[in-house]
C-alpha cells in the first residue's frame, strides 16, 4: 500500500498546477473522460514494466538496459534518465514557484519558494525512498482528505451542464487528443526506478496498475469538479484550476478563504515530488556510471535542477516547454526502450532454451 | 525543519504584509466619466473606529470613500493608493458596484481585471446601479442594521438570495455567463429611492409625516410598483434592493421589476421562499396571500423536432396560506384546491409573460438551453446551434403548480357573524 501511495503521491502535484488547462484545451467539457482514456492507451506500457520487473526484479531500469543493450548502453541510459528527472522537476518547480508567486507571495522571486523546496528535498533524498515513501505514508490521510474536502465543496458552485456536451470536441478528437496526451502520465517512469525497492511481483503489480489507476480516477475526480465550475469556453483560460476552485469555496461566513488550507497540501505533496525526482535523477546517474552510491550524486543533482528552473523565461514558456515539447519528445523514446528490452528479453530466453541441455549433448556423443 | 528554516530565511521582507499597513478596501464602485475615465470609489475600512464603537457607529464613522479618475480600472486602482497613508489592498472586497453606463457597454470592459488581479475573488458580489453613478450609492448608504460594511455587503447578498426580489450575482457566474455560449445573466439592481432621498437631512433620516408620504403614495399611477428605485416607501436606506438586468452576451439590455425577478428565480432554480399575493377572483378587490417555499426543481423539456421549437417548463412549489378573504368559507379540500388553481395559474401566467419578454429581445438567461447541451454530443454543433433564434420563436408551456401543504396556525378567517336580533 505505501507504494501505491507514493506513486499516487508522485503523480498528484501536477494536477494542482498547469495540467488541468491542458486537458480542458484538448477535452473541452469531456476534459474529465480523457485521464480514462490515457490510461487505456497506457495498458501495453504498464504491462512492458510489470513484466519486465518479473523477470529484473533487482535491478533498475538502467541496469536492466545495461544487461540487455550491453556495458555501453548504461551510461547512456543512465545520462538519458537522470537529464529527465532533472528537467522534469526543474521545470516543475518554475511551475510551482509562479503558482506560489499568484497566489500568495506576490512580490517574492522564485528561488524563495524553489530554494526551500530543492534543500529540504535534498534531506529527504538522502534519506532514500523508504523514508520518502514513509513520510508519505503519514502524511495521506491528511493529503486524501483535504483534496476530497476541496472537490466536495466544490460541488456547492458547481454548474453539472458545463460539462455536456460529454464527449466534449467529437469521440475520434477526444481519442486522438487523448493519445497525444498520453505523455502526461510519463511519469510512470518513476516505477522503473523504484524496481528494487519492491518487495515482491505484486506489489510491483499494485503500484503500476492501481496506483495509477488511482492517479487516473483522482484527476479525473479533479478535472469533473474543475469542469463542473468553469464552462468549456473558459475553462482553459484558468492559469490554476485547482487553486481557482479552491479559491471559489465559500460557505456561509466562516467557510471562505481555505485556498491556505490546501497549499499546504500542495507544498507537502511538491515536496514528496521533489524528494523522489532527486533521488531516481542521482540513482539512474549512479547506476548509468555503475557507482555504488547514489548520494554524492544528491547535492550536484539539485543544483542542475536550480539551474533548470531558471531556464524558461516565464511560466507560459515552462508550461509549454514541459507539456508540448519535451514529454512528447522523450515519451516515444522511453516507449522504444521498454519495447526493445522485453524483445531483447524475449530473444535471450528464447535463444536459452533452444541451447541443447548438457545432458543430451553427452547422450549424442 | 529544513523546510521551515528556510522558509524563514530565504523569504526576506518583501512579501510582509503588516495589516496596520493596509487599507482594506470593502467594496467599490466603478463609473464610466463623457470621456470613457473610469472613476473608481473604493470604501476603505476603518478598523479602530469599528473596534471602539462596535455596532455603534455608521458606516461613515467605521470606513472612509476614496475616489479616484483613471483611463483604466487598474490605473485608477493604483491611483487609491495616493490618497491614504496605508497601502490599498482588495483581499477583503466583497462587493463590486458598476454603473448603467457601464453594464451598457459590457460588463468585458471592466471584468477582466477582476479575474486576473490575485487579489480579487470570484466569489465578489456586483450589483447594478440604476439611475445615478454608482459612486452614489457609497456616499449615500444608510444601513438599518449592519453597521459593519463587509457584514453590510454579505447579508444583502443572503437577503437576495432568500428574498428572490432581487436576483445574486457573483464574479464567478457572470464571468462563467459571459464565456459561455446561448447564455444569458441577470445582475441584481441598486438604485436610489428619490421618495426616501427627500427624508435624508446630512447623516440622518427623518421619515415623512404620514399626510404628506400618503399624499405621495396616491399621487403615483402605480401604487404597488416593484421596478427599481420607483417603489413607493418611507424610511430604511436610501438604496431600494429590489429588480434586476438582464445582461445579454453581457451587455445590459433590460431591467426586470421585484416581481419578475422573483418569477425568474422559480425559472432558474434559484428560488428559496417569499410571500405572495394573488387576486382572488371568487372576491373582488381580494387576495390569498401565501408564502411559497422552493419544492421541485424547474423540469425543461426542448422539442426541437418541430418548428418553431417548442419548450415545456413545469415545477413546483409549496405554500402556506397566510391570508384569505374572509366570508369566503374556503378552509376545507375543495378550497385549497380552488386556491391552488388560482395561484398556479396566476404563477404561470406570470411566468409566461417574462419568457415572452425574453424571446421579445432575445434573452435566455433562465438557461432554457441546458436540455439541448446535454443531448448535444460535440462542443462543435452545440455552438453551431442557433438558440437565440430557436427561442426567439419557440412555443413555450410553463407550469407551475403550487401545493398548499399548510394552512396556517388559523382555520377559517374571522369575520363578524351577520345576525338580526329581530330574528
Amino acid at each position: 500500500m505505501e507504494s501505491f501511495f507514493l506513486i499516487a503521491a508522485y503523480f498528484s502535484p501536477a494536477i494542482f498546477l498547469g495540467l488541468p488547462r491542458l486537458y480542458a484545451t484538448d477535452g473541452g467539457s469531456a476534459l474529465w473522460l480523457m485521464p480514462f482514456i490515457i490510461f487505456l492507451f497506457l495498458i501495453p506500457v504498464l504491462w512492458m514494466i510489470v513484466h519486465l520487473y518479473k523477470n529484473y526484479p533487482d535491478q533498475s531500469l538502467v541496469q536492466i538496459i545495461g544487461r540487455l543493450w550491453g556495458p555501453w548502453a548504461q551510461p547512456l541510459a543512465g545520462l538519458f534518465f537522470c537529464v529527465f528527472f532533472v528537467i522534469f522537476t526543474g521545470l516543475f518547480l518554475r511551475q510551482f514557484s509562479v503558482m506560489i508567486n499568484v497566489s500568495m507571495l506576490a512580490t517574492s522571486q522564485p528561488s524563495v519558494t524553489i530554494l526551500p523546496l530543492l534543500l529540504a528535498g535534498i534531506i529527504g533524498a538522502l534519506q532514500g525512498p523508504q523514508i520518502i515513501s514513509r513520510t508519505n505514508w503519514v502524511l495521506m490521510p491528511l493529503n486524501l482528505g483535504i483534496f476530497l474536502i476541496m472537490i466536495a465543496a466544490s460541488l456547492r458552485t458547481a454548474t453539472p451542464v458545463y460539462i455536456a456536451p460529454l464527449l466534449g470536441p467529437g469521440i475520434d478528437l477526444l481519442l486522438w487528443r487523448s493519445f497525444l496526451r498520453t505523455p502526461t502520465l510519463l511519469d510512470i517512469l518513476i516505477i522503473p526506478v523504484l524496481f528494487p525497492f519492491f518487495r515482491q511481483l505484486s506489489h510491483c503489480r499494485m503500484s503500476t496498475w492501481y496506483g495509477l489507476g488511482f492517479v487516473v480516477f483522482m484527476y479525473s475526480l479533479g478535472l469533473l469538479a474543475f469542469g463542473m465550475n468553469f464552462p468549456a469556453e473558459a475553462s482553459s483560460d484558468i492559469a490554476f484550476p485547482l487553486f481557482q476552485l479552491a479559491r471559489n469555496i465559500s460557505i456561509g461566513r466562516f467557510f471562505q478563504r481555505l485556498e491556505v488550507l490546501f497549499v499546504v497540501v500542495w507544498v507537502i505533496l511538491s515536496l514528496l515530488k521533489v524528494m523522489l525526482s532527486l533521488y531516481a535523477a542521482a540513482a539512474c546517474f549512479s547506476h548509468g556510471i555503475g557507482a555504488p552510491y547514489y548520494r554524492p550524486y544528491i547535492w550536484p543533482m539539485a543544483v542542475l535542477i536550480y539551474t533548470v528552473a531558471f531556464i524558461p523565461v516565464n511560466y507560459l514558456v515552462a508550461l509549454h516547454w514541459e507539456w508540448n515539447y519535451l514529454r512528447n519528445a522523450m515519451a516515444p523514446v522511453f516507449v522504444l526502450i521498454l519495447i526493445s528490452l522485453i524483445l531483447l528479453h524475449w530473444r535471450k530466453t528464447k535463444n536459452k532454451s533452444e541451447l541443447p541441455r548438457e545432458g543430451e549433448q553427452l547422450s549424442a556423443k | 525543519m529544513i523546510l521551515l528554516i528556510c522558509a524563514a530565511v530565504t523569504g526576506g521582507c518583501s512579501d510582509k504584509s503588516e495589516l496596520e499597513q493596509r487599507a482594506f478596501v470593502l467594496d467599490m464602485a466603478i463609473d464610466r466619466g463623457n470621456q470613457n475615465e473610469y472613476i473608481l470609489t473604493g470604501r476603505v475600512g476603518v478598523p479602530a473606529a469599528a473596534s471602539s464603537k462596535t455596532h455603534a457607529g455608521s458606516p461613515e464613522e467605521s470606513s472612509k470613500v476614496l475616489t479616484a479618475v483613471g483611463r483604466s480600472v487598474p490605473e485608477a486602482l493604483s491611483l487609491l493608493n495616493s490618497q491614504a497613508e496605508r497601502r490599498a489592498s482588495y483581499v477583503q472586497c466583497r462587493s463590486i458596484l458598476i454603473s448603467e453606463a457601464i453594464a451598457h457597454d459590457g460588463l468585458q470592459t471592466i471584468i477582466d481585471t477582476f479575474n486576473r488581479y490575485r487579489e480579487f475573488r470570484k466569489t465578489i458580489a456586483i450589483s447594478l446601479i440604476k439611475g445615478s453613478p454608482a459612486r452614489e450609492m457609497l456616499l449615500l448608504d444608510m444601513p438599518i442594521l449592519e453597521m459593519g460594511i463587509a457584514r453590510l455587503v454579505e447579508s444583502i447578498a443572503d437577503v437576495e438570495r432568500e428574498s428572490n426580489f432581487a436576483p445574486y450575482a457573483n464574479l464567478l457566474q457572470l464571468s462563467n455567463a459571459l464565456a459561455a455560449s446561448h447564455r444569458d445573466s441577470l445582475i441584481p439592481v441598486i438604485s436610489i429611492n428619490p421618495q426616501v432621498l427627500e427624508e435624508k437631512k446630512g447623516t440622518m433620516l427623518r421619515p415623512k409625516p404620514s399626510v404628506d408620504f400618503i399624499e405621495s403614495v396616491e399621487s403615483t399611477p402605480n401604487i404597488v410598483n416593484t421596478q427599481p428605485g420607483e417603489m413607493n416607501r418611507s424610511g430604511g436606506t436610501p438604496a431600494d434592493l429590489i429588480g434586476a438586468g438582464v445582461l445579454v452576451q453581457g451587455k445590459l439590455a433590460v431591467y426586470l421589476s421585484g416581481e419578475e425577478s422573483r418569477i425568474a428565480s422559480i425559472l432558474r432554480n434559484t428560488y428559496q421562499t417569499g410571500i405572495w399575493k394573488f387576486p382572488d377572483s371568487r372576491a373582488p378587490g381580494k387576495y390569498v396571500s401565501v408564502v411559497l417555499m422552493h419544492s421541485t426543481p424547474m423540469q425543461i423539456k426542448v422539442d426541437t423536432s418541430v418548428q418553431p421549437i417548442r419548450i415545456q417548463m413545469a415545477s413546483e412549489v409549496e405554500g402556506v396560506l397566510m391570508e384569505v378573504p374572509a366570508y369566503l368559507n374556503t378552509i376545507n379540500e375543495a378550497g385549497l384546491q380552488e386556491m391552488e388553481a388560482l395561484i398556479s395559474q396566476s404563477l404561470s401566467q406570470q411566468a409566461l409573460q417574462l419568457i415572452e419578454r425574453m424571446q421579445s429581445i432575445p434573452a435566455d438567461p433562465f438557461d432554457l438551453v441546458r436540455p439541448l447541451q446535454w443531448r448535444t454530443w460535440t462542443l462543435s454543433a452545440f455552438e453551431r446551434l442557433p438558440w437565440r433564434e430557436m427561442f426567439q420563436t419557440a412555443e413555450v408551456n410553463v407550469t407551475i403548480h403550487a401545493h398548499l401543504r399548510r394552512i396556517g396556525t388559523h382555520g377559517e378567517p374571522v369575520a363578524p357573524t351577520v345576525t338580526f336580533w329581530g330574528e
